[in-house]
This record gives structure tokens, sequence and C-alpha cells, in this order.
């Protein structure tokens, strides 16, 4: 069932397009990670959707309703914000009892409600502490718990965890979707952060210019990027620039030329007539060790060790290949005996034709 | 480490040009002589006792009073509502509209008395209180708008914005979330006005005439024609009553900022 809906949103900050032409759907209960970089207009369509800035035209539906006239403080959605926004001159209670108490519920109802979601937020014995007294994580957890006791059938999230350090990060992402399950809400979460869009989304709608580039489940969006900014937004990739493309050398796979002389098989795409560069995820490479050439199925490029990068689960290793400005990366999980490497050393990588992809 | 031995020196050097003349004017007041001198020739609490008992000073010191308590309350909400127009509604007018409130403070208080004396005429307020009690509103509001903008700006925005989405009215979320939140600027900007209220001389020359005198044309009056040690005293009395309220802000300010 449709939740939200956005329609032809469009949005100008003087002669500025900040968001041009979005349409998105979300669907009830799932969670919707606004991926891209800043300025690519993101925050502005959550803002937009809180009712914290108009847009200059479109609509937006939740629930069939028409929302993009409602004033902000009688939508039934809820917002989390980056910097926590608690009001530091209440205590955590009665920062959760706000929006309870602005709602008329029965003071009867209050402490009991706010009660359940502190506990919620495991934060039950914090009830009497000030924001200030309080851990960032804590405090972006009692301003979870503010905007859950409301119950709202849509919550907003502004880039919530930005302001935490990694390992807290993951940790309070992880309880975010538990909540989710927990109160089922509908969720449009805002981030720059590519792991956490991965982590929270059911689907990314990755955002560049103003408008949605690739709308999809993260394993589409990360195996099947629509084009080089999507491939280079999430995740690692090697980019190689084409030189010249010799179509029909057999019917399922067509030879290219990279800068540098080298030569790469694809998999024959009718809808790419002219691509101009090659794709290749650096962990779906391997290091060549055997002499088995097998060219029917894997590709081969040659070049010099720059540098080696131990990075606790792997190992990126940066080639130097001819012809090629950037180093070529490769990222392995182990490195046994056998692929010990020193710098400036030659070394042959391989990969799988079908994991080449080409713009 | 060299240059910060002379700011401190510079900073004892500023201290003492403030709190000297403050200091003469203090310990004057304890003098015996009959004439304002120094340095004092004996000690004596007489002239505190003449200014509270005699009465010359009590009429005009209710009247100071009076005016800068009732210009504070209402140029301390007009000069917060324009305040807090101009740092959070974004119009191409904010800067024309700031210079335009602030303008009473680079304007020379003399034209500004004139002005204001044609224009309290030509209206017909005939009475001193209100008459005075216009001017100084106009002339206090530049400082809580100029307080208030900087105490606005310091806010985080976004904590009124959730306040909002929380389901609070716009004027709900000024007086539950602003309001508290912008309290330390509240109060130094009740205490600036009322100090620059108390304060003010030359457009009360202006605007008053017999029969209404406040505390500093009291003073004024007696620099001129009556150079009497009680002038220490009265002048120590103010200083005294402006440290404390001074120190009663503060307080309040700390207070607030540990919850």
């Amino acid at each position: 069932m449709t939740e939200l809906q956005l329609k032809d949103i469009y949005k100008k900050f003087g002669s500025k397009v900040v968001v041009n032409k979005l349409n998105l759907t979300v669907e009830s209960g799932e969670m919707l990670c606004l991926l891209g970089p800043s300025g690519c207009g993101k925050s502005t369509t959550l803002s937009m959707i809180a009712g914290m800035q108009t847009p200059t035209s479109g609509s937006i539906m939740l629930e069939d309703k028409e929302l993009t006239k409602v004033a902000p403080h009688k939508r039934d959605v809820g917002l989390v914000f980056q910097n926590y926004a608690l009001f530091p001159h209440l205590s955590v209670f009665d920062n959760v009892a706000f929006g309870l108490r602005r709602h008329g519920v029965p003071k009867s109802e209050i402490g009991d409600r706010v009660r359940a979601s502190l506990a919620s937020v495991q934060l039950a014995e914090f009830e009497d502490r000030f924001p200030a007294q309080l851990s960032g994580g804590q405090q972006q957890r009692v301003a979870l718990a503010r905007t859950l006791v409301l119950k709202p059938k849509l919550v907003l999230f502004d880039e919530p965890l930005s302001n935490l350090d990694a390992k807290l990060r993951q940790a309070l992402g992880i309880e975010i979707r538990l909540l989710q399950k927990e109160y089922k809400f509908t969720g449009v979460f805002v981030t720059h952060d590519q792991e956490e869009a991965m982590l929270l989304g059911d689907r990314i709608a990755v955002m560049n210019g103003g408008n949605i580039v690739q709308l999809g489940t993260p394993k589409e969006v990360y195996k099947k990027p629509v084009d080089p900014f999507v491939a280079n937004f999430i995740g690692e990739s090697n980019l190689l620039p084409i030189a010249n493309t010799d179509l029909g050398t057999s019917s399922e796979t067509m030879e290219i030329t990279i800068l540098g002389g080298h030569k790469i098989k694809v998999i024959a795409n009718d809808n790419n007539s002219n691509p101009s560069k090659v794709m290749i995820r650096p962990e779906s490479i391997e290091v060549l060790v055997d002499k088995d050439i097998d060219s029917e199925k894997y590709n081969y490029l040659t070049g010099n060790v720059a540098y080696i990068n131990y990075t606790g689960t792997s190992y990126l290793i940066g080639i130097k290949v001819e012809g090629i400005e950037k180093e070529f990366l490769v990222r392995i999980q182990n490195m046994t005996e056998d692929l010990h490497f020193s710098d400036e050393e030659a070394i042959t990588v391989k990969w799988k034709i079908k994991d080449t992809l080409i713009y | 480490m060299k240059n910060f031995k002379i700011v401190n020196f510079v900073n004892v050097f500023i201290y003492i040009f403030i709190l000297a003349p403050l200091l003469v004017v203090i310990i004057s007041s304890f003098n015996t002589a009959e004439y304002l001198v120094f340095p004092p020739q004996g000690f004596t609490f007489d002239w505190y006792h003449e200014v509270i008992s005699k009465g010359r000073y009590t009429q005009p010191f209710w009247n100071s009073i009076k005016l800068a308590v009732v210009t504070t309350m209402i140029a301390l909400p007009v000069g917060t509502m324009i305040a807090y127009a101009i740092s959070r509604y974004k119009s191409r007018f904010n800067d024309v509209l700031q210079s335009f409130f602030l303008s009473p403070l680079v304007i020379p208080t003399l034209l500004l008395g004139i002005g204001l004396l044609i224009l309290v005429s030509n209206l017909g307020v005939q009475m001193y209180f209100p008459r005075l009690l216009l001017a100084h509103v106009v002339i206090v509001i530049p400082y809580v708008v100029r307080t208030m903008i900087a105490g606005f700006a310091g806010m985080d925005k976004s904590i009124e914005q959730a306040s909002i989405i929380l389901g609070a009215s716009p004027i709900k979320t000024f007086f539950l979330v602003t309001v508290p939140l912008a309290r330390p600027a509240l109060l130094a900007s009740g205490f600036l006005s009322l100090v620059v209220s108390f304060d003010e001389l030359i457009i009360a020359l202006f605007l008053t005439g017999p029969g209404f005198n406040t505390l500093p044309m009291t003073i004024y009056s007696d620099v001129q024609f009556n150079l009497s040690t009680s002038l220490a005293a009265i002048s120590s009395l103010i200083i005294f009553g402006t440290v404390l309220l001074g120190l009663l802000a503060v307080l309040l300010m700390g207070v607030n900022k540990k919850s």
C-alpha cells in the first residue's frame, strides 16, 4: 500500500533549482533511504515532507491526503534530527511528554506512554535527567522516544547518525530498524553515508543534482549501478576510460580497448551502443596466482603494485597500470604466503567478464 | 608569554581607567567637607543620611524607577518581537529593518531630543510621563533588539522545528521553547533597558518641564548650582544599585545555564 507519494516536486531558491521534478513513492512500512552528496537536494526534499519548506510546485500525498498545504504542526509526521534537537530546558520525561501534551492526551495516560516509550529505547531510568547530562547516543535515543511516543505514520530521519562515532552509528542504526518493526512506521531516511543506507534501507534512492538517479534495493543499486556516478557513490569502483569499441567479436561478448591499449571483454549489451567507461568493483577482482588463463570467462590486467593497505578485514591493493591515471583498486579478503607482494612488483589480476559493467 | 603579559598590563590599565572615577565618587561620598573635594578630609555617613532623609531626591528617584520599569515592560516584548522577526523570517528587507531599529543608537541624542519634542508637541501629548516614556522606549529598543538578535542567532533553530513537528503551533513554540531558551538574552536586555532608561538625561531635559524631574535631571541641576557632597552620596547609591541589579541578572543567567 502506498503511504507517501511525491509528485513532480520542484523547489527553487532564488534562481537555483534544488529539487527538480522529483517523483517518489514510499510503500507503507518500508524504510526508504535518500542517499546523495551534500547539495543533491535530499535534505530539502525531507524538509518539504516535514513542512519546514514549501515546494515551488508539485504535491505531497500522505495516504491519499494532500499534505502540501497542511501546517507542519498538524501533519502526522515525526522528524529525527542530526543534532538531536532536544529541549535543553526540559527533563527527559518532559521532552518525551512534549508532543503528547500538545496533542491533548489525558494526564493519566501521559506517564505510562512516556515510560513505555523510554523503555523501548533502553532509557527507562533516565527520565529525570536533562539532555546535557546524556551522551550523544543517549540523546538521539531520547529523540527517537520523543518521536515514536506519538505513533506517527511517517517518520523522517535527517542524518540522525552522522554526529555519532562509527561503532555507535551501526548499533543505533540496527536499533532504528528494530524500532520500525515494533512501531510499524513508514520511514524516509536521509544520509550521505552509503553504508548507513545499505544497513537501513529497504530501498535506496540515490540522488544527484536535485533528482533521483537510481531507485532500488541495496543489492540492485550496488550490483547494477545505472551510471558511473552511482557506481562511484555506492562502494568502491574502478572506472576505466574506453579508447575504442570493437563490436561484433562474438555474439555474446564484445571486446573493448581501454586507455593504455588493454583489451577487455564485456557481455554484449544492446542498450548501451556507445559506452565511454568500464566499471569493475575492487572486491570482484582476484590476484592471479597460477598461470591458468581462461580468457573465455575472465578478463586480465597487468601492472605494478603501487601500495598495499591492510584495513583489518581485507587488503586494498593499488596497482599502477600503464596508460591509466588512477590506481586500479583490488580488494581481497586474505593474503596467503604466495600472495606476498612488495612495492613496484609486477602483478596480474583477473575478474569475471560478467562482473564487467560498461557505461 | 611576553605578549600575554603586555595584554594583562593593558587590561589592568583599562580597568583602572574605568573604575577610578567611580572609586573617587564613592570615596568622596564619605567626606566630611561640604563641597565635592578630593582627597577626602574625614569620614562620615552624614551625606547618605541627608540624601535619604531630606527627600530632595526621593520623588525624582521614584519617577526614574517608574519610567525605567514601564519603559522596559514595553521595550522588552516589542524589541524581542522585532528581533525575532529579523532573525527568523528571511526577507530582503532584513538589513534595512535592522538598521532602522538600531538607528536611535547612532543618531545624536540632541537631534533625537529635538525631533521627539516636535513630535510629542504635534501629537498633543502634554503630560511629561507619557512623553518621556515614548522617548525612552525609542532609545531603549535598539539595545533590546541588538541583544536579542545575538541571542536568537546563537539558538539552534532545529529545536524550534522539533517543537512544531511534535504538534506545537508556532505561537506555543515561541512561549514553550524560544522564550525559555532565550532567557539569558532576555535578562541581559531587561538589565540594559532598565539601566539605559534610568540613566538618560538629555532627552529628559528636552521633553519635561517644571514639576517633573528624573533623578539624572536633579543630579545635573545640583552639579550646576550646588556642588554638595550629597551628590557623591546619591551617585554612590546609584552605583551600588546598578551593581546589585547586574549581579542579580548574572546570577539568574547562571542558574539557567546549569540546568
